[in-house]
């Protein structure tokens, strides 16, 4: 492996992301890739002759202009430059970071193919409004979840997802997708399946994890959606080939399950 | 006038046997005291013990006790034994501890137990402590209390996120985007998921435009709405947390308390401190649920750091009388007021000074409490403020701890204020006559609190009963320390000593310290030369090796007389000159010397002047003496006429002060002497107090006074006439050196015992005093006859000067 990409300037967990994408990547001896969009939709919105946001702590409105939220812009940069270089020299890591202009998820989806992991903050799309910070009082963290449906990617998956919730502390919930094969399919895909669930089985016993299942059914981003809210997941874990994962997709997932997000190419 | 020394017979000296009172070693019935039993009481003390009895037995307030009597007479170790075995047989004492107050800290709550709770109740607490450690995290630790955790932060997050959903569904429902912004929230018009450009906007037609404008707005009243509303479901999770923090400690810390409490069911008092503590517990739940580590970079915390949240459980034993049996019995041999009444330490912590309950130290009087207290009184009555604190405490019957600073109004920080501890113990002063005199006098509470003296004599008398008595008390004495056993020889020694400590033959000194040196020294001695039991010589070496260790000044004042540096005649005859005896006390030692006195006597007004005083040297006692002397001659010699006499009387090479009346014999033989122009024998050595009669009456040092004339005399050789005139009364007193006994038995040295000035004139003079016949004259010849006739010749003159003037004029 040889990037992890990590999208950076999101909000509530953009630090918790970070911090996993450095330490995936030290242990990988991957370099890390700093991605940060500077969202289109916002420039616009600031261009509108009625663009104003509403404060979040002060409960005022004030008017936008294209000169201040590029202000805005440049400054959460500065930040996510710094929090990058500060991280990646941490786990002395080779680092880059890169300023791009358009909408987040394309520009993410664009970007993709140069990464073989990337984690997603929660808050990427601009689309999902705070949580309050009501985590902070958790007693514990949440799970690992881990999308697996017998594919080769998914077993890369799975070997992150035991990185992340060994190094974090975590419990590991793999979550069973239901393959075409026992839909009564080919035979040979079902025997492969069986032989690569029986691998995951192995790299789990030799990792000394003894994870939780859940079985999912329909695969499609609703029933994933549902599944991760079951599972309480603090991280969902995903092979980048196994879903269609067009721009709306993943807008859609990242905006509706509530927790970063690690696609393993 | 000529007077003539006829053949008379005059007093004669006291025979060797009255000089000394040896003690009959053959009559004490033991060859060692290794035969002899200890002794159980104290020697002599029978009316000190029976007010120690007395004072100690009695329970009512101000019955505290004052030993008096000098210094080293076991008064300390007579009032410690008495004391043990009378609170060996009594109940001990409750415990006392101090605990937290959780409502006012600076109040610390003291809690009485009975006899060793106190040390198991901080025992418990600690465990208590240690357990709550241990059953809180591990109740917040368990699934159900995670599992409702959960559900107050998913009811808080889907409230929220319920909030925002509906939000951004309206928006959407309107073509509008809900955005965040780096600072907040923004919405904008969008087509297929992606905001509209300005020139995109532009080109939409004006009722779109106008249903934009009308639309964002309402949805900033809504997201309005529900930003102002998220403060409250903040506030209503975090209620909710703290209600279900609180039923699960509740849960947990009941489970812990309900055994421990059962403990103390019969301690009301303990009962309600362990209900304090259950709610401050659970007020302070998150204390236990924090990590034991501290956050890297947080200063270490000192282990008795008042901080520390788990101190304020702590138990702080004051008093604990777990492994005692009885009352308490405690000397204090630092009484200052701290040590009394306790204090309340101080910790700094980042340059501050800080303090809780648990830096409350007890003081004496906690230790004691329920027992007795024994105090030197000197001791504390120059500590500053033990005296008044001592006083308060006792009148209070109650143990405040204040600092000195508090006490003056000084210190103005926060300190502590512990609830007082009543007290009821019994104090024992001990210290010397003089204090107990005068703080009766000047101390008007003094009486109040100190009701029974137990005054220690410090002789006993001397007879065949108490010489064995003072054996035994040799006995006990040889044993305690380890000491060979004594011979009868030795005792006889030892009880000899005892007599010449008390300073008379008929009494034996109480002095034990005095008296333990010696047997310690004549032990060291008896070792020295080999022997098994200690014999007489190994005691009068003992003796011997005290006083050669000490009489360096004696030796060197008697060198000065020896080689004329001091003037000090031991024969001859000089007229209005004698030998008066002084005694010098360096307080472990004392010793005698002779000093020259001289008169002198001429025409005056009838004043005797008293050099010494008028130079301020004389003391007021001395100067008394002079005055009695004075009146003496006047009555005697000149009752008729006018005393027509100035005399001038004087120590000769005397440069320091001169006090006490025992050279009034002397002086008023000097002077005399000076009268009647009759020389004294300067081989004899006069020593006694006169009164206005002329009766020599009783002085003090006698001992001391012939033994210092005698060293004298033999450095210059005995002569066989030397001497010392002593009162008569003195001569139960004599416990002479053996030298000076064995010289007088070979007649070598004298020693007279005189009851007048009469009988004193007629040895030193060698002329008869003279007594007046029927008509009121003296003899002829006689020393008062001539001491008249001078008197009433002076009397002439002066009336002859008096009238000389008158006499004049009529020329």
């Amino acid at each position: 492996m040889q990037r992890v990409l990590v999208l950076l300037g999101t909000l509530d967990d953009g630090e918790w992301a970070l911090r996993a994408a450095c330490s995936l990547a030290s242990q990988l001896e991957a370099e890390i890739l700093g991605l940060f969009v500077e969202d289109i939709n916002l420039l616009r919105l600031a261009e509108l002759p009625f663009g104003r946001e509403v404060l979040y702590g002060s409960l005022g409105t004030r008017r936008l202009d294209p000169a201040l939220m590029e202000r805005q812009l440049r400054a959460q940069v500065e930040r996510a430059r710094r929090a990058l270089q500060a991280a990646a020299e941490r786990v002395r890591i080779h680092w880059s970071f890169r300023v791009v202009r358009g909408q987040v998820v394309a520009e993410v989806l664009t970007a993709a193919p140069e990464a073989d992991l990337l984690v997603l903050g929660q808050q990427v799309g601009s689309r999902r409004p705070p949580t309050g910070g009501a985590q902070r009082i958790l007693p514990r963290a949440r799970p690992v979840l881990v999308f697996f449906d017998g594919s080769e990617g998914a077993l890369r998956a799975l070997a992150t997802a035991i990185h992340i919730a060994r190094a974090e502390g975590r419990d590991l919930v793999v979550l069973r997708a239901v393959p075409d094969s026992e839909k009564g399919s080919e035979a040979t895909s079902a025997l492969e399946h069986r032989a690569l669930e029986h691998r995951a089985a192995e790299r789990l016993r030799v990792a000394g994890m003894s994870p939780r299942y859940q079985r999912l059914t329909g695969a499609n981003t609703a029933s994933l959606i549902e599944a991760v809210r079951r599972a309480r997941a603090g991280i969902l874990v995903m092979p980048e080939d196994t879903m269609p994962l067009g721009s709306q997709h993943l807008q859609t997932l990242l905006g509706a399950i509530g927790c970063p997000l690690v696609l393993v190419r | 006038m000529a007077l003539t020394r006829p053949i008379v017979a005059f007093l004669q000296p006291l025979p060797p046997g009255a000089l000394y009172r040896g003690c009959n070693a053959d009559a004490l019935g033991f060859e060692t005291t290794a035969e002899l039993a200890d002794l159980a009481e104290v020697m002599g003390q029978a009316r000190a013990m029976e007010a120690l009895r007395f004072g100690t037995g009695i329970r009512r307030e101000g019955y505290n006790l004052y030993v008096l009597g000098p210094p080293g007479m076991g008064k300390h170790a007579a009032v410690q034994r008495l004391l043990q075995g009378r609170a060996a047989a009594e109940s001990a004492p409750s415990d006392w501890c101090y605990v937290n107050n959780f409502k006012h800290p600076h109040q610390p709550r003291a809690l009485r137990l009975p006899p060793g709770r106190a040390t198991t109740l901080r025992r418990n607490m600690e465990g208590l402590v240690e357990e709550l450690r241990a059953a809180i995290p591990a109740a917040f630790e368990s699934e159900e209390y995670r599992a409702r955790v959960e559900e107050i932060e998913e009811e808080f997050k889907e409230r929220h996120e319920q909030a925002f959903r509906e939000l951004q569904q309206h928006a959407e429902q309107h073509e509008i985007a809900f955005l965040r912004t780096p600072a907040g929230f923004g919405f904008a018009p969008m087509r297929k998921g992606e905001v509209l450009s300005p020139e995109e906007y532009k080109q939409l037609p004006k009722s779109e435009q106008e249903r934009i404008g009308a639309v964002i707005p309402a949805l900033e009243e809504q997201l309005h709405r529900i930003l102002r509303q998220i403060p409250q479901w903040k506030k209503e999770s975090r209620q909710k947390m703290q209600q279900l923090n609180r039923e699960v400690a509740m849960l947990a810390v009941d489970h812990v308390l309900d055994e421990f409490r059962a403990c103390y069911a019969d301690l009301p008092q303990v009962a309600d401190y362990l209900t304090q503590v259950q709610q401050d517990v659970l007020e302070r739940v998150d204390d236990f649920r924090r990590q034991e580590e501290p956050p890297p970079g947080t200063p270490p915390e000192l282990p008795v750091s008042p901080v520390h949240p788990f101190r304020r459980y702590q138990v702080n034993v004051i008093v604990g009388n777990g492994e005692e049996q009885g009352a308490p019995v405690l000397y204090e041999d630092n009484p200052t007021f701290q040590n009394l009444v306790g204090r309340v330490e101080h910790v700094a912590q980042f340059g501050a000074l800080v303090t809780d309950f648990g830096l409350i130290k007890p003081g004496a009087l906690h230790r004691a409490n329920g027992g007795y207290l024994v105090l030197d009184a000197h001791k504390v009555l120059i500590q500053p403020f033990a005296w008044e604190g001592l006083k308060r405490t006792l009148h209070a019957h109650r143990i405040a701890i204040e600092s000195p600073g508090q006490l003056l109004s000084l210190v103005s920080t926060v300190s502590l204020e512990p609830e007082p501890i009543p007290l009821d113990v019994k104090v024992i002063l001990v210290g010397e006559r003089l204090l107990y005199y005068l703080l009766h006098r000047l101390d008007p509470e003094f009486p109040e609190l100190f009701k029974v003296a137990a005054d220690f004599e410090d002789e006993v008398e001397r007879n065949a009963e108490n010489d064995l008595l003072y054996a035994r008390l040799i006995t006990t004495i040889t044993r305690q320390e380890g000491l060979r056993s004594f011979d009868r020889g030795a005792v006889a020694r030892v009880i000899e000593h005892g007599a010449r400590l008390a300073g008379d033959a008929e009494r034996l000194s109480t002095h034990l310290r005095g008296i333990a040196d010696l047997l310690r020294e004549a032990d060291y001695w008896s070792g020295a030369a080999g022997h098994e039991v200690v014999t007489r010589e190994d005691v009068q070496k003992a003796i011997d090796a005290q006083v050669h260790r000490v009489d360096r000044l004696r030796t060197r004042m008697h060198e000065a007389i020896e080689r004329g540096t001091v003037l000090i005649d031991t024969g001859g005859e000089r007229v209005a000159q004698v030998n008066g005896l002084s005694v010098i006390d360096l307080g472990n030692f004392a010793f005698a010397q002779p000093s020259r006195i001289t008169a002198t006597a001429g025409l005056g007004e009838g004043e005797v002047i008293d050099i010494e005083r008028e130079v301020e040297l004389g003391g007021p006692v001395h100067s008394k003496g002079m005055l009695i002397l004075s009146a003496f001659l006047r009555s005697r010699y000149s009752s008729d006429l006018p005393f027509s006499l100035s005399a001038s009387l004087v120590f000769e090479q005397s440069y320091g002060e001169v006090e006490g009346d025992s050279a009034s014999v002397a002086e008023l033989c000097a002077l005399l002497s000076a009268l009647a122009q009759v020389p004294i024998k300067q081989s004899l050595a006069v020593t006694g107090s006169v009164n206005q009669h002329g009766q020599v009456q009783t002085i003090g040092g006698v001992n001391e006074k012939i033994e210092g004339f005698f060293d004298v005399c033999k450095r210059r050789a005995l002569t066989g006439s030397q001497g010392v005139l002593i009162p008569s009364s003195n001569v139960k007193h004599l416990m002479l050196r053996q030298d000076v006994v064995e010289a007088a038995a070979e007649g070598q040295f004298h020693v007279y015992a005189i009851d007048n000035v009469d009988q004193a004139m007629e040895l030193l003079t060698g002329i008869p005093a003279g007594e007046r016949d029927e008509a009121g004259r003296f003899p002829e010849g006689s020393l008062n006859q001539c001491i008249e006739a001078r008197l009433h010749e002076l009397s002439e003159t002066r009336r002859a000067y008096a009238e000389r003037p008158a006499q004049d004029s009529s020329d």
